[in-house]
């Protein structure tokens, strides 16, 4: 957790390009050096390119979804992750709350600006946690490499009202 | 989570995954969404979340 917390959430928040949230102890909070992060998570932007490959057809069911014929923009939760450093007994906070209260950022946005979906990318080897996105409607749609050869799961959720 | 999803350039590549992109909507949209029982006020711990970020940032 902390690699990502210390080398690319502040320059991503600084250039704008996402946006991290920190769940934290609330009874850490008044402390000014000690706070404890029990979880967090990352959201920005992303746009999906439709091939110039695609029928006529798909092309055209797609762009009924999305209102676009070449390309559509979705929400990433790119980070998403728990301290496990802390005894369980001192990390009450599981997926769900997490993806919980990243739903709710994004629906806020959704609200006011639009969109068609938010997604993820989930090792494919890591089976239960595939599985527990998957309780949360997160469907897998396509398998892509990233991260220097490993494959992910891309998995996805439908915005609506 | 992959870092690499950051920068990683998004493309349907195909009609099956094109097909596949829909199915995988049209299943979760009937998924209700996630709760937390132990978070009841979102909107107050986003606000604490960023308050901290902004501590850590000018540090």
């Amino acid at each position: 957790m902390e690699g990502f917390l210390h080398t690319k959430a502040i320059p991503f928040e600084k250039s704008d390009f996402g946006r991290t949230y920190l769940i934290c102890d609330p009874d850490s909070i008044t402390s000014s050096l000690s706070f404890r992060i029990l979880a967090y998570f990352t959201i920005t932007q992303k746009v999906f390119y439709l091939s110039d490959e695609l029928s006529t057809s798909r092309r055209k069911k797609l762009s009924g979804l999305f209102y676009n014929e070449a390309e559509t923009v979705g929400y990433l939760i790119g980070q998403l992750g728990k301290n496990h450093s802390l005894p369980a007994s001192e990390n009450p906070v599981h997926l769900a709350d997490i993806l919980s209260v990243a739903a709710e950022k994004i629906y806020t946005v959704y609200e006011q600006i639009g969109g068609r979906f938010m997604f993820l990318d989930c090792k494919k080897t890591n089976t239960k946690v595939c599985a527990m996105y998957k309780a949360n409607g997160f469907v897998p749609f396509q398998d892509i490499i990233l991260d220097e050869k490993v494959e992910y799961h891309q998995m996805i959720r439908m915005l609506h009202a | 989570m992959a870092t690499g999803s950051f920068t990683y350039k998004n493309v349907i590549k195909d009609d099956s995954t094109a097909e596949r992109l829909v199915a995988a909507l049209q299943a979760s949209a009937s998924v209700p969404l996630p709760r937390s029982t132990l978070i009841p006020d979102v909107a107050e711990s986003q606000k604490r979340g960023s308050e901290l970020l902004k501590r850590l940032s000018s540090r």
